[in-house]
């Protein structure tokens, strides 16, 4: 417990928390507060008219309807599969990175890359890439693989599993420097210890590098499960929700409940039915993962 | 130390400073000083025609009223349109001149004050106010309100705009005028090697369009008023078999086999480049059609009527047209108003309308325009005269519909139908939307 006694530093300190906060209650807490407060009632988002107390309803007929209960399967698959790749694969590169091999520093560039762009350019450069005269059936077509060739982001079979693709591809990248960064912080000793003892590289990395990074890889997860439920610019540039509606995503419902048809209860709702997945993810993680509160 | 508690001092200021700067409505209704701000939420934003002259209007407005400060937040891109649509609307600060398309929910926006009645300054000043086509006026005056609530300011005949070359390769000589001579006009036109019809469905409002000159055709324009009054059903089986008639398409080869995935730009960009024979589209494209650099076929083009049915003469002349309207707020009052009204004027009076048709092949419904016939574009003057046959006029189907969300949902089933989605099954998913927002 630090305990500050000098009046002028105590203002100094207040003076730097301050826009923080307000901040922090402008942007964060107040507009949640909003949206609880518009999730239990009904409001046809014209100013004047008077929102109608429905207590639970906006949720209700949010669970009720086919088209979120097939965006809450769509997250559960963009989530898992995110997961299960981004980490893995992002620790693959850096601990390649972190050999220092040659050219190590132009792969790191080039796999970091993907995630400078904006996610919204990187969904239209994939929807050109996919769209059914795009260059990926042209490449199909001429290695001769024309019986592959599908229209992946029509075909409602392949659509979702094509977005999901493209958020393994835009997130790696930014995962790798994360994971990089805690590779730097292993002390060499540990490793020429380990090697005098007889360790083979492999044995190396899964006894030492992985344990050592226990608490960035978790923190990895954490941030991938946030970022998966959140995406939305990546389905908005690239199918806009559709076939049909097959790609939509929570938060994507939520922007056509709240923005398109003007059933702000009901987008709300969904808003804060993401936000209560966020905290059980980051729950959820933190126990799978053992992760401390003092780590 | 203290120097550098200054500038620390200054810095959090500053940021502070600029956090609620950001947060300053540049839309606000409110005059600046003794000025007045009239902000504009319209479509018109580009690089187009109409653009421009919409553009030299409001410079001659500011050239007039140098204390007026002018604020156009248009948009072309139809989702940012949209998002700031919606916020006007949930923060009662509207634009002083806007749109709304769609009339079934402006009764919801008239009762809480949004939309100003036109109706006493068309009275006011009859040379501006009679100018207007009835028809046009008739639309925005909404049903159980006494008043006129939009100004048109864009109308036109929604039509089939074809290439007559590739026609004549086809061996068609005159543009069908039935559904059994449009189905072998396909035919013919599929088997000389062209795309029959430019279809995008990516951009689900192509196959909506094609579903609404369908369903007009079918029941003619009142039964779309039928539909949004909940006297018909999606599921009734003559509404059905219009969906069906788009499956008759499909199934007959007319579109791309990829046009399921495609944008409206690539649909388009194949009619404008020869390699498509037909489009459906509204007078909006007149311009592109006939600029040689962006339409290489362009001596080519030309425009018709969507084919009737043999067993519906009666609808033959019930078309689908745009019609799109200026908006005033109803919260504006004093000076404010007045300018507002010279502004919306200026935008709409015959010499406007007299500039956009000449110069920008672009329709604002009014009777009184002497048009120059030499400097009419032949397209626009035929889409012209096709409008003028029209007995009955309707938008999109959805847009008698008080359920928002019809618009996706009805242009999303109708575009399922491209990748094998059945018509029963397209009526069904369309009305689930109506019952589950009983």
């Amino acid at each position: 417990m630090i305990t500050i006694k000098s009046k002028k530093t105590k203002m100094g300190v207040l003076l730097f928390i301050v826009p923080a906060l307000v901040i922090y209650l402008l942007f964060q807490i107040i507009p949640i507060i909003g949206s609880v407060y518009f999730s239990l009632v009904n409001w046809n988002g014209i100013a004047g008219s008077t929102p109608q107390f429905v207590g639970l309803q906006n949720y209700i007929a949010a669970f009720k309807s086919a088209d979120f209960i097939l965006a809450l399967k769509n997250m559960a698959s963009m989530v898992i599969i995110s997961v299960l790749f981004h980490t893995p694969i992002a620790l693959l590169m850096a601990v390649a990175i972190n050999t220092k091999c040659k050219g190590y520093r132009l792969f790191k560039a080039l796999f970091f890359v993907p995630t400078v762009f904006p996610l919204t350019a990187v969904g239209l450069m994939w929807y050109f890439i996919f769209m059914p005269t795009g260059s990926f059936n042209s490449l199909l077509e001429a290695v001769g693989l024309s019986s592959l060739v599908t229209p992946w982001l029509v075909e409602p079979s392949t659509a979702m599993n094509t977005i999901i693709f493209v958020n393994v591809w835009a997130g790696v990248g930014y995962y790798m420097v994360i994971i990089l960064a805690g590779l730097t912080t292993i002390p060499d000793d540990v490793y020429e210890a380990a090697a005098i003892d007889g360790a083979t590289p492999v044995k190396r990395f899964f006894h030492i590098t992985i344990p050592m990074l226990k608490p960035i890889l978790s923190m990895c997860i954490l941030m991938d499960i946030i970022g998966s439920v959140k995406v939305f610019d990546l389905v908005f540039a690239m199918t806009g929700g559709g076939p049909n509606g097959l790609t939509n995503l929570p938060t994507t419902l939520m922007y056509n409940e709240a923005f398109k048809y003007n059933h702000y209860g009901v987008g709300s709702a969904i808003g804060i039915i993401i936000m209560l997945i966020c905290i059980a993810g980051t729950l959820g993680s933190n126990f799978l993962t053992g992760r401390k509160k003092d780590v | 130390m203290k120097l550098k508690k200054v500038a620390a001092s200054l810095l959090v200021g500053t940021m502070c400073f600029g956090l609620f700067a950001g947060c300053g409505s540049k839309g606000s209704a409110k005059g600046d000083g003794d000025g007045i701000t009239i902000r504009l939420l319209t479509r018109m934003a580009g690089t187009t025609k109409q653009v421009e002259i919409y553009n030299d209007i409001l410079d001659e407005f500011k050239e007039k009223h140098p204390e007026v400060t002018i604020i156009d937040d248009s948009q072309g891109d139809e989702s940012a349109f949209n998002n700031i649509l919606s916020t006007d609307i949930a923060s009662g600060t509207m634009a002083n001149i806007f749109r709304i398309q769609g009339v079934a929910n402006l009764s919801e926006y008239i009762d809480n004050g949004l939309i100003l009645d036109m109706a006493p300054y068309l009275e006011e000043d009859p040379e501006w106010g009679n100018g207007f086509t009835e028809g046009a006026l008739s639309y925005y005056k909404v049903p159980g309100k006494e008043g006129v609530y939009g100004i048109p300011m864009e109308s036109g005949l929604l039509g089939v705009y074809y290439n007559k070359d590739l026609f004549e390769k086809a061996g068609i000589t005159t543009f069908p005028e039935t559904w059994t001579q449009f189905k072998d006009a396909i035919t013919k036109l599929k088997d000389s090697g062209v795309i029959p019809i430019a279809m995008g469905c990516q951009t689900t409002y192509m196959a909506g369009h094609l579903h609404d000159q369908i369903f007009y055709k079918w029941l003619g324009t009142e039964a779309a008023k039928e539909l949004g009054l909940r006297e018909k059903n999606w599921t009734d089986p003559d509404v059905v078999e219009t969906l069906g008639f788009v499956k008759e398409l499909i199934d007959l080869g007319a579109f791309d086999k990829n046009a399921a995935g495609m944008t409206d730009n690539i649909a388009m960009t194949q009619f404008q480049q020869g390699e498509a024979a037909m489009v459906i589209t509204g007078p909006w494209n007149i311009g592109t059609f006939e600029d040689p650099e962006e339409t290489p076929v362009h001596e080519s083009i030309a425009v018709a009527k969507f084919p009737y049915f043999e067993e519906k003469p009666e609808f033959k002349n019930e078309d689908m047209q745009t019609l799109s309207p200026y908006m005033l707020s109803g919260k504006l009052e004093g000076k404010e108003l007045e300018l507002t009204i010279e502004l919306l004027k200026m935008l709409t009076d015959k010499e406007a309308a007299k500039r956009f048709a000449e110069e920008a092949a672009f329709l604002i419904p009014r009777t009184d325009i002497e048009l120059d016939d030499s400097k009419v574009s032949p397209l626009f003057a035929d889409n012209v005269e096709l409008g003028g046959t029209s007995e009955g006029i309707a938008v999109d189907v959805f847009d008698f519909d008080p359920v928002t969300s019809m618009q996706d949902r009805t242009r999303n089933s109708i575009a399922s139908m491209f990748t094998g989605v059945d018509s029963e099954a397209a009526a069904k998913e369309i009305q689930s939307e109506v019952d589950s927002n009983k």
